[in-house]
């Protein structure tokens, strides 16, 4: 493994059961410990800002099932603004975390501090960016935040219109990631011949 | 992205603007009404060189600190013109902050506050 590989770390916040991963560079790990990785961590796990909303989220999230709205950032590589959606006042979906993709991983490890670390407001999707992928990073985010209580069954409802059926889920993704290029959309002549009676003119001419 | 050190944040530092975890960044979708019960927003359309161009212009206004290293240091300015929503409310104002230590580099990032945020504890640059 070269020095510039990405590796990850699990490590728990002080006197705590909450946790979550550091990536990092090997050459960056080689330099810091792992209790100096868990003294980052535990400063930075719960933002002053967010941390009024932590019992919101757990009262919400202590529920059999929730529904996550989803919305894409507008900068590439796109995150993912997850909200749960309170069932006591669905109109105000409350928000949980950001939802990155291994690429948002790699160029936030380029900017200072060069460790990128999984918070209660930062989950990192693991694998390609799919309805099963972002589930299972949302059922992580609440394991990992919320280690006492029971994951809740998540439904997703991505931006920008509620998605149950999970073919129009996955096709909704598909186009967010890997937008449609001339060779993948589906309609339309595979390949463009000009009318013979043009080709004999310009022939002509 | 480039985090090339500014001279600012104070420069002896080495301080790089950072994205943060983007929680602040535009969304599609994004609403005024979404930032009572989430993070504050820059406008949509709003460009990583615009936020980057409005926090390192915040750190480096002469008055806009509002705590020094070692430590957190914040920074506020008041930009002049809307440039997000924070507790659903238009603000104009910028809010930064710069952390880290020797070992994991150190950083600054920033989002709009608005003047009703507690933070602020009813000051205003």
């Amino acid at each position: 493994m070269s020095g510039g590989a990405l590796v990850n770390l699990d490590v728990h916040v002080n006197g705590s059961m909450q946790h979550g991963r550091a990536f990092l560079t090997l050459d960056a790990l080689r330099k810091m410990s792992e209790e100096t990785i868990g003294s980052l961590l535990s400063t930075r796990f719960v933002d002053e800002d967010h941390a009024e909303r932590l019992p919101l989220l757990e009262r919400a999230l202590s529920q059999p099932s929730v529904t996550i709205e989803t919305y894409p950032g507008e900068i590439p590589p796109h995150e993912l603004h997850a909200y749960v959606v309170d069932a006591e006042a669905p109109d105000a979906p409350i928000f949980g975390c950001v939802l990155a993709p291994l690429a948002l991983v790699h160029e936030l490890m380029a900017e200072a501090p060069h460790v990128v670390l999984e918070t209660a407001t930062f989950q990192v999707i693991d694998g390609d960016v799919t309805n099963a992928s972002v589930i299972s990073a949302i059922e992580a985010w609440v394991g990992r935040v919320w280690p006492a209580i029971r994951v809740p069954a998540v439904r997703l409802s991505p931006w920008p219109a509620h998605v149950e059926a999970a073919d129009k889920g996955a096709a909704l993704y598909k186009l967010l990631w890997f937008p449609p290029t001339v060779g993948t959309v589906p309609s339309g002549p595979p390949t463009f011949s000009p009318p013979s009676d043009l080709t004999d003119s310009e022939r002509a001419a | 992205m480039s985090t090339s050190p500014t001279a600012s944040c104070p420069g002896r530092l080495s301080c790089a603007w950072s994205q943060h975890d983007r929680s602040h960044f535009p969304t599609h979708g994004s609403t005024q009404a979404k930032t009572q019960r989430g993070p504050a927003k820059y406008l949509p359309g709003t460009t990583p060189a615009q936020m980057r161009a409005i926090e390192t212009a915040t750190v480096a206004t002469p008055g806009a600190a509002r705590s020094q290293p070692p430590g957190k240091s914040e920074y506020l300015r008041d930009v002049g013109a809307v440039i997000g929503w924070d507790k659903g409310e238009e603000t104009t104002l910028s809010f930064v902050e710069c952390s880290g230590g020797d070992l994991a580099g150190r950083a600054f990032h920033g989002r709009p506050m608005a003047a009703s945020n507690h933070k602020l504890a009813g000051r205003r640059p």
